[in-house]
């Protein structure tokens, strides 16, 4: 593949860019019309699938440092593998659809296809402007995704909440950027390098690092995500979860390679920020019963430990601090992607896993992968990603800050636990449980079963007696919602069987996750050709 | 060679996964062959290793990550050598052990063999990243055989079992870690001239650290007081083959982790840690003896009276000097051949009356008296009987702690004391257990079968000629315990 990129080029010119986002719109126009159209849904989805593959392959074909229009559009090394990586997840995301998405999931496929284009942009943008265009058009699709099945009133709920919340990071981000521009008289980053120092600069970027950590969901910013993706079918939340994060930290790692030498204070606001997404999203995963609350707050605790790497001082060990903090995102997207495309087929309670490794055992198994690579256990990726953040935080004189990494990822290893202690040895509630009429009844038994050990555990209960007491007014809500769903289960009942094509988007992207680990050398060598 | 070992037991579990569900009976059988074959290896492996050198022998380097100086660096010397054969033993044992498990026989021997991978990979190893990986990966498979084919409180005693593993394993990544920042080197070996370069001074204070980091790591797994708690769930609620797997091979690789990692690397932090340990070391061995004598579960009684051997492990590494390394290498290899064996006799008994009450068990002598003669055995084994192997480990340690310079002769007196603990609760639960009154469980239950007393009967051998023939274990552990002397300069 390496030597392909002279190729790329000659073909395309610096056009080569350009043509992974113009295949994603074919493909969603392709999938706004597929109701008229010969595939229907499904086709769509498989027809995005396979451009998605293509505009993976270009932007991995592509030469470095590849210009369009005037440096607006930059192939940098980083985003070369942000885009690579992005298009994977999307892939994942398409082939589960094409296979297991049922009712209208044309125009979700179209969204998602607007909205990686977007995020591509996004990690490619030489330019404040493309950048923040680039960026709502990664995030807009999302609202629509968050109230997809807009029956639902939680879901209109979590839609309307980040729709507001996004459109207010958004607004700090333009502020931000407005005062950028007045400073440096030009929206190019090769003219931000040469920022005056000057308070108002200060003000400036600190406005457009809210914006980013908003779209990135990093404490404190966080708090729409749990109830966005709690709103949002697993589904749907696969990809509202991964790529806009993802493409959310590799603009942060890119705006950071540019203004890093001027403006070294960036890093305490980053470091803070890191501190509280640990401490914040590892305890408050802790007691969720609801998987996608679960990830969201994982989530959090995830960007935590990127950020470690972006808030590196030592000058040796900066560039390759933000070099691991993106193979460190990428390590994050996968996993959770294949978690909630597992959930996507199950439910999004993590009770809903119950017997998992008797109805699907190849999924069972896959779950098992993504969760123990989520914890870090050697050789899946996700170890390596922890690893790396940890030999360079050491290095890079911030011990505390990987200590604290440490722990928060043994903590972390019970609520992923959690998830394989379900899809194995929980025994499934029983079929009609979903249709009770008493929604009380249902809430009581989904937490009941979502307990550590039930009776066993006493001494967890009591560890975290406080924070299940807090998230009882969590449960009230849910009490309302049950029934809601379950009258929606009459309406629709979730797919049983699940189709050979489901599981093989899951086994994708679990020998994705276990083939990377070893590869991890290679893929950071591929990664480490000097960015600029 | 030495890959071999670690991955034909890989080859097992992908053959098992591809097994139908039609042949899920065929999984025993392809995990006892994968195992014995393994088992051959390592006795052939025996044959041609080269006796009375501290080198390592049978090496192989590959590249793996060079971008970081992460190798795949496989050898094996004196020190781990009888710990791999210990523990591809034992998995063959736990395997011919577990033939009677039916529920998802598939998973179960895929986890066991798995588990084979993972620990000769521990005992391998020769670079820090690799041995964190197979010291991780064995987590996984225990983590479900407990979890899937525990007791009743299983799914608490897996979650704790893993946290607290996973807990010390992470400090041990971070030292880890620290250690490649200060010499740029993850090789085991190299790293014991490369830290000696780094001299004392301002590495002094960050070597006492490190030394923390990779102590809190190892002595979790040992374990030692006060990280001991997950044990007696884990192995209470542990199937008989994990149980005894536990006890006979996962702990030693605390104290593997010592002796191969934390003393020989960092020999300026381990003086300044000799005391410490061996405080802990006598506290465990006075704690697990005491609190053993409280036990009416039979199998929380073993799993304490473990906490009190390794105390005596401990110790002789703590006294930094050869007769205490030769004797904690021995206890390892002794406590392992003795602990599978009470674990593997009383999953016997468990799996005929499905209790473990040492009151409900009352006079086993009179309904199955060949086993009661196996128990006594063992039990005298474990007590530290002259002749047998359990006496050598315990009695060698006591001998290197009495004649370190760092260790106060009140200690050794103390941990005197828990062997004649160590000889009274084996003698009481022997009077409980065996001997008294035949209970309504016990009475009329079948004699020990034929394929129980494959898995015990070698174990016993085992003991009997390490315990009468030292040299047989010394040979290969003295002149480890030499170099370690040299290296800490005692």
């Amino acid at each position: 593949m390496l030597q392909l990129h002279g190729v790329i080029p000659v073909i395309f010119k610096g056009y080569a860019l350009i043509i992974p986002e113009l295949l994603l719109i074919v493909a969603a126009l392709w999938a706004l019309f597929s109701e008229r159209l010969p595939g229907g849904n499904r086709g769509a989805a498989a027809i995005a699938a396979v451009l998605v593959l293509f505009s993976g392959a270009i932007l991995g074909c592509t030469a470095m440092n590849t210009v369009l229009f005037g440096s607006k559009l930059v192939l940098t090394q980083d985003a070369r593998f942000g885009g690579v990586v992005l298009c994977l997840l999307a892939l994942i995301w398409l082939i589960w659809t094409a296979f297991a998405g049922s009712g209208r999931t044309g125009e979700a496929t179209a969204l998602v296809c607007f909205s990686l284009a977007g995020a591509l942009l996004a990690t490619q943008a030489g330019d404040l402007i493309i950048l923040l265009l680039a960026l709502e058009l990664t995030s807009q699709p999302i609202y629509v995704l968050i109230g997809y099945r807009h029956k639902r009133a939680k879901g209109l709920e979590g839609a309307l909440k980040y729709f507001l919340l996004s459109i207010l990071t958004s607004l700090f981000l333009f502020y931000g950027a407005s005062f950028v521009l007045g400073l440096a008289h030009s929206t190019s980053y090769g003219d931000l390098q040469n920022l005056p120092a000057e308070p108002l600069m200060v003000v400036a970027l600190l406005f457009m690092l809210i914006g980013i950590f908003g779209k990135m969901s990093v404490a404190p910013f966080h708090f729409w995500a749990p109830d966005a993706y709690e709103g949002a079918e697993p589904w749907v939340v696969a990809f509202a979860a991964t790529a806009p994060k993802i493409a959310g930290g590799f603009v942060l790692v890119r705006l950071m390679m540019v203004l890093y030498a001027q403006i070294a204070f960036l890093r305490w606001p980053v470091l803070i920020a890191a501190v509280l997404c640990m401490l914040l999203g590892s305890l408050a995963a802790l007691t969720q019963k609801d998987l996608r609350r679960m990830l969201a707050y994982a989530g959090v605790a995830n960007m935590g430990y990127m950020l470690l790497m972006v808030g590196i001082a030592n000058p040796v060990y900066v560039a390759v601090g933000w070099l691991y903090a993106l193979f460190f995102l990428a390590t994050y997207g996968l996993p959770t992607m294949g978690i909630l495309l597992i959930a996507a087929s199950e439910g999004g309670k993590v009770s809903d896993l119950a017997g998992l490794s008797h109805r699907r055992p190849l999924a069972a198994a896959c779950l098992a992968v993504f969760a123990l690579s989520l914890i870090g256990i050697p050789p899946l990726v996700g170890f390596f990603g922890k690893f790396f953040i940890a030999l360079v935080g050491i290095a890079g004189s911030l011990l505390w800050g990987v200590i604290l990494m440490v722990l928060v990822s043994a903590i972390s290893a019970f609520y992923y636990l959690r998830l394989i202690k379900a899809a194995f040895f929980d025994k499934p509630e029983s079929a009609e449980a979903g249709a009770q009429a008493d929604a009380g009844a249902q809430v009581e038994a989904s937490a009941q079963a979502a307990l550590p050990d039930g009776a066993d555990a006493a001494s967890e209960e009591q560890l975290f007696g406080r924070l299940l007491q807090e998230s009882d007014e969590a449960l009230a809500l849910d009490a309302a919602e049950a029934g809601q769903e379950a009258e929606e289960a009459a309406v629709a009942p979730p797919s049983v069987r699940v189709s050979r094509g489901a599981e093989f988007a899951i086994v994708l992207c679990a020998l994705l996750v276990f083939l990377a680990g070893p590869a991890a050398g290679f893929i950071s060598a591929w990664l480490s050709n000097p960015p600029y | 060679m030495l890959s071999l070992i670690v991955f034909l037991p890989l080859v097992g579990v992908l053959l098992i996964t591809l097994l139908p569900k039609k042949f899920e009976a065929a999984a025993k059988w392809l995990a006892l062959v994968t195992s014995v074959v393994d088992f051959g290896l390592v006795i052939a492996l025996l044959t041609r290793f080269k006796i009375g050198s501290a080198a390592i022998q049978f090496e192989k380097e590959i590249a793996w990550i060079p971008q970081v100086h992460i190798y795949y660096h496989l050898g094996i010397d004196g020190l781990s050598l009888p710990l791999l054969a210990l523990s591809t033993l034992l998995i063959a044992i736990a395997t011919l052990a577990s033939w009677k498990i039916t529920v998802k026989p598939r998973l179960y021997f895929a986890m066991i063999l798995l588990l084979s991978v993972g620990l000769s990979g521990v005992f391998l190893s020769l670079d820090l990243v690799l041995f964190y990986l197979f010291w991780e990966i064995v987590l996984i498979p225990m983590y479900f055989l407990i979890s899937q084919w525990g007791g009743p409180r299983r799914q608490y005693a897996a979650i704790k079992f893993f946290l607290y593993t996973f807990f010390g394993s992470v400090f041990m990544l971070v030292g880890i870690a620290a250690l490649f920042i200060y010499t740029g080197s993850f090789d085991m070996i190299a790293l014991r001239h490369l830290t000696a370069g780094l001299g004392s001074g301002a590495f002094g204070t960050v070597a006492w650290w490190i030394f923390a980091a990779f102590a809190i790591g190892f002595a979790v797994k040992i374990p030692i007081w006060p990280f001991h708690t997950w044990l007696p769930d884990a192995h209470v609620e542990a199937p008989t083959a994990g149980s005894a797997l536990l006890a006979g091979i996962m702990l030693k690789m605390g104290l593997y982790g010592f002796l191969r990692i934390a003393v020989p690397i960092l020999p300026q932090a381990f003086h300044h840690w000799q005391l410490i340990l061996g405080i802990l070391a006598v506290v465990s061995i006075v704690y697990g003896a005491a609190v053993a004598f409280a036990q009416t579960d039979i199998k929380k009684l073993i799993a304490y009276s473990s906490v009190s051997h390794m105390g005596f492990a401990m110790l002789g590494i703590a006294a930094g000097t050869a007769a205490g390394f030769s004797g904690a290498m021995a206890v390892s290899i002794s406590h392992g051949l003795i602990a599978a064996m009470l674990f593997l006799l009383v999953g016997v008994v468990y799996e005929r009356t499905h209790t473990r009450e040492i009151a409900k068990l009352s006079g086993v002598a009179a309904a199955m008296p060949r086993y009661a003669g196996l128990f006594c055995f063992a039990s005298f084994a474990a007590m530290g009987v002259p002749l047998l192997s359990g006496f050598v480990g315990e009695f060698l340690s006591l001998l290197g702690s009495w004649g370190s310079a760092a260790l106060p002769h009140v200690l050794v007196v103390i941990a005197g004391v828990g062997i004649l603990l160590g000889g009274a609760y084996m003698l009481w639960l022997m009077q409980r257990f065996i001997f008294g009154t035949p209970s309504a469980a016990i009475e009329g239950q079948p004699e020990i079968s034929a394929r129980e007393l494959t898995t015990i009967v070698p174990l016993a051998v085992l003991v009997v000629a390490i315990g009468v023939y030292w040299t047989l274990l010394l040979q290969y552990a003295d002149p480890i315990a030499r170099m370690l002397q040299k290296l800490v300069g005692a």
